[in-house]
């Protein structure tokens, strides 16, 4: 089945050489051992390798060191997957850099099934979770493949979702696809290499370096036909992850909020670059070129309902989805503590209001 | 009870005093000769040793100087001892005769009074503190030379009529008062709550948004010291020293602030005669623990055990246990997270590694000792310039005033006096709950995953809850208040 050799491993494992780069070194020589073999002085003498790459290469790990991790991938569970094997994601040619080999555990996405990257802050707020659920169990019904990075906040969130709503989900990791970053992710790492895939760009045991990241990035939006932006800082990963499906002519989707939150705030300047805006989870399901199956389940603001009392619908109209204090709530309604208090509590054990935090509320 | 006898002999001229003394007891040797002389009498140069029984018991202090000069000046048949009655003696002596006071006279005097000793001669200055003792008569002794003067003519000096002048009634100052606070009435409110029941207190919040300011100002809504609780909390004062001759008793609770440097023995007590710490000296009143998560975590793990048993045995070589009482409130404040910002994810910079970090510095254990939970905000302006249903301190310490009589009443010929000491067991005699409450108990345990330990502290907050509203039987209101106020556990930290 593995039609690699442990020259195209250690090729793969100089992890600051581009990938194009080590595309063009192999078709130039099919038989990597000889090229592994050349000193330095020979490769200095080949004109098309420039003066910095020549450095990488010779500073490269001997194939002595990579034996035993060669040796042990099949048992981690990885694969390797160079660009002329036929498992490789033909959506990854129509990018210019694109890896020289990938490592995978799991599946790869579905070949007829459209893929979706969904992306978004690490710190999000009660609203980008919610919206993330949202769009990600309507995708997931239309028939798309998830993508994303598995790192805390939007992107666990969304592939979390996908796993339990019976989808695919596809997590690009910015580090060896034995090493599970974030730690403490482990379950959804297990679950994913049961029912999804992991995939990486870097051998393995390379550990989540910071520069790292922007590269994997590069990879998310290669492997999906669309980028969804929930929530993004006004300087984030998620822009970086834009700026490359910009590049890669992938489509932009982000998803307003508040104007007063940092978390909206990257995502409002996409939309005012030109992505698309999110206006609900059917119109992106329509614009996405999917049919759209799932009835809403959000309720919309301004719905109250019907059988409340007369003081938990004064308590109840000063509560939305961003989350508002007890005491902001005594202020605005006016009553008396004790009586804001017990109705909140009423209405929490109804299900119509969830506690985010000690005295902290927002509607369901 | 301690006993002094002495016995002249031959031998080469001396005081020598015996009985497992401390360095300051033996000393007195001098103190009494010096005294004795400047009193115009004069010892013979003979060999006198005076015992102090039980000679293995460790005597410390300089209490037993006068009882000694005394039993000295019978033995020589230089003053007499007309006592019809047992007489408990104590007092210090100084070089030119003066009898001074001496410190942890209280304790002393109740100890002794237990015992059945009903008459006592003490230095004139510890008499007021002495006082607090009912049915007892006190002989002041000022000066060696009057009081053998008296002694001689067979009379007992007379007897310390305490002028009540240290009775209660005394208006609590405090600096601060909750109608100066505005916009925190849901905290004022959990206040409210701690001091009406004695549930410990935690407050939540970003720096700067009063949490200290509020804590400072509980002791404006204390009520005042039962009877029972005035003596306990006076023993343990004057065992402290901290008792001056112009406030011989404690009137008001105490408010203990405790700043997060302190060491494990300052807290809970010790030394190597132990003296009381912190948590003894807030005993019936507040022990504030500012910054928490400042605090070492030896400190916090050492208060686990007063917390719950309500006092704190100390014990040192030789077996001797010291136990003072701890039976006070505990009010904690501190920041959510290293920033101050959590829960508020626009703000807060926390990394989830730094919230694990920082949610381990309480141990589990230790937050289930906090009754009640409260997040403090930072105030927008618009609350400092609005000023609708505030409340005042006033206000409060009626409430508070009126919760503590329910339960006076209740738990009169119990041992737990607050509804925080009801034991689980029993709970269903005391905080009974009808039918719609249990559903509403059993729909909360599901849904805000309630452990055990919580759903019996919710009960007694409502108790407390439903004595504040006066009302006899716990409503449902009463029961979704508490649940709002219920304590935290390491869950708060999970995103």
């Amino acid at each position: 089945m593995s039609s690699h050799t442990i020259f195209d491993y250690w090729l793969a494992a100089i992890t600051d050489l581009p990938g194009h780069y080590k595309i063009k070194i192999k078709k130039h020589f099919p038989d990597l051992e000889e090229f592994c073999s050349l000193s330095s002085d020979e490769i200095s003498r080949i004109p098309w390798i420039t003066d910095p790459q020549k450095t990488m290469i010779n500073r490269a790990k001997p194939i002595s060191c990579l034996q035993r991790e060669y040796e042990q991938m099949e048992s981690l569970g990885v694969r390797m997957i160079t660009w002329q094997d036929p498992e490789y994601p033909q959506i990854l040619d129509t990018v210019h850099d694109q890896p020289f080999a990938v490592f995978v555990k799991g599946t790869l996405p579905p070949a007829e099934r459209k893929t979706v990257s969904v992306v978004g802050a690490r710190a999000c707020s009660p609203y980008g979770k919610k919206q993330t659920r949202e769009l990600t169990k309507n995708l997931v019904s239309a028939g798309f493949s998830i993508v994303s990075g598995m790192a805390s906040g939007v992107d666990g969130l969304a592939q979390q979702t996908a796993l339990d709503s019976g989808g695919y989900s596809l997590a690009v990791l910015g580090c060896g696809a034995n090493i599970c970053y974030p730690k403490h992710h482990k379950v959804l790492y297990d679950k994913l290499t049961e029912h999804g895939g992991i995939l990486s760009e870097y051998p393995l045991y390379e550990q989540p370096v910071k520069y790292h990241f922007p590269q994997r990035n590069r990879l998310i939006s290669a492997l999906s036909d669309a980028v969804i932006v929930i929530e993004a800082r006004e300087k984030s990963g998620s822009l970086i992850t834009a700026d490359f499906a910009l590049e890669q002519g992938r489509d932009i989707y982000a998803l307003p909020g508040p104007v007063d939150s940092p978390l909206s705030c990257g995502c409002h300047r996409l939309i005012a670059q030109g992505a698309r805006i999110i206006l609900s989870p059917e119109q992106l399901i329509r614009d996405l070129g999917g049919t759209a199956g799932i009835t809403k389940t959000a309720v919309e603001t301004g719905d109250i309902p019907g059988d409340l009392s007369e003081t938990e619908e004064s308590v109840y109209r000063y509560l939305s989805f961003t989350p508002v204090k007890l005491s902001e709530l005594e202020l605005m309604t006016g009553l008396d503590t004790s009586l804001v208090a017990r109705t909140l509590m009423g209405l929490q054990l109804r299900g119509l209001v969830s506690e985010l935090s000690r005295q902290c509320y927002i509607r369901v | 009870m301690i006993e002094v006898e002495t016995d002249v002999t031959g031998g080469l001229p001396g005081i020598h005093l015996v009985g497992n003394l401390a360095g300051e007891v033996k000393e007195g040797a001098e103190r009494i000769r010096c005294a004795i002389r400047n009193s115009g009498m004069t010892i013979p140069p003979k060999k006198m040793i005076v015992n102090l029984s039980p000679a293995d018991r460790r005597k410390t202090g300089t209490g037993y100087d006068l009882a000694i000069a005394l039993s000295l000046l019978n033995k020589l048949d230089q003053c007499p001892l007309p006592f019809e009655d047992t007489f408990l003696i104590c007092g210090e002596l100084s070089l030119d005769g003066t009898i001074r006071p001496i410190r942890g006279i209280l304790p002393i005097v109740s100890f002794a009074r237990e015992k059945g000793i009903s008459h006592f001669m003490l230095p004139a200055a510890n008499c007021a503190e002495a006082s607090l003792i009912r049915d007892i008569k006190v002989c002041p002794a000022d000066k060696l030379t009057s009081l053998i003067e008296q002694l001689k003519t067979g009379n007992l000096p007379a007897p310390y009529v305490s002028d009540n002048s240290t009775a209660s009634d005394q208006p609590v100052s405090c600096a601060i008062d909750y109608a100066d606070i505005h916009g925190q009435e849901s905290v004022k409110r959990a206040v409210e709550i701690a001091a009406s029941g004695h549930h410990n207190l935690l407050m939540i919040g970003p720096p700067g948004c009063g949490k200290t300011m509020i804590a400072r100002a509980i002791p404006s809504i204390l009520p005042e010291l039962t009877d029972r609780e005035r003596l306990e909390v006076t023993k343990i004062y004057s065992i402290a020293g901290l008792l001056d001759g112009e406030h011989p008793a404690m009137l008001t609770r105490p408010f203990r602030d405790v700043h997060h440097t302190a060491t494990k023995a300052s807290v809970i007590g010790g030394g190597v005669y132990p003296l009381p710490g912190e948590i003894s000296l807030a005993n019936g009143g507040v022990l504030f623990l500012d910054e928490l998560a400042e605090f070492q975590k030896p400190v916090l793990e050492a208060l686990r055990e007063p917390l719950e048993d309500k006092r704190i045995r100390i014990t040192r070589s030789g077996n001797h246990i010291y136990e003072y009482p701890a039976d006070f409130v505990l009010v904690a404040a501190m920041n959510p997270c290293p920033c101050g910002n959590y829960p508020d994810r626009t703000r807060c910079q926390c990394t989830p590694t730094q919230l694990k970090s920082y949610s381990q510095k309480l141990s589990q254990p230790f937050l289930d000792r906090m009754d009640l939970c409260v997040t403090v905000d930072k105030v927008a302006y618009s609350d400092l310039a609005s000023h609708q249903n505030e409340r005042s301190s006033a206000q409060m310490r009626s409430s508070v005033a009126g919760a503590h009589q329910i339960q006076l009443s209740r738990y009169a010929g119990s041992s737990i006096s607050y509804n925080a000491q009801i034991p689980a067991r029993l709970l269903n005699k005391y905080c009974p709950i009808d039918g719609s409450g249990e559903r509403l108990l059993a729909e909360a345990y599901e849904r805000l995953s309630l452990s055990a330990r919580t759903y019996h502290k919710v009960l007694r907050v409502a108790r407390t809850i439903a004595d504040i509203d006066g009302q006899k039987t716990i409503s449902l209101e009463h029961l979704s208040e508490a649940l709002t106020y219920r304590g935290i556990d390491r869950h708060f930290w999970d995103e």
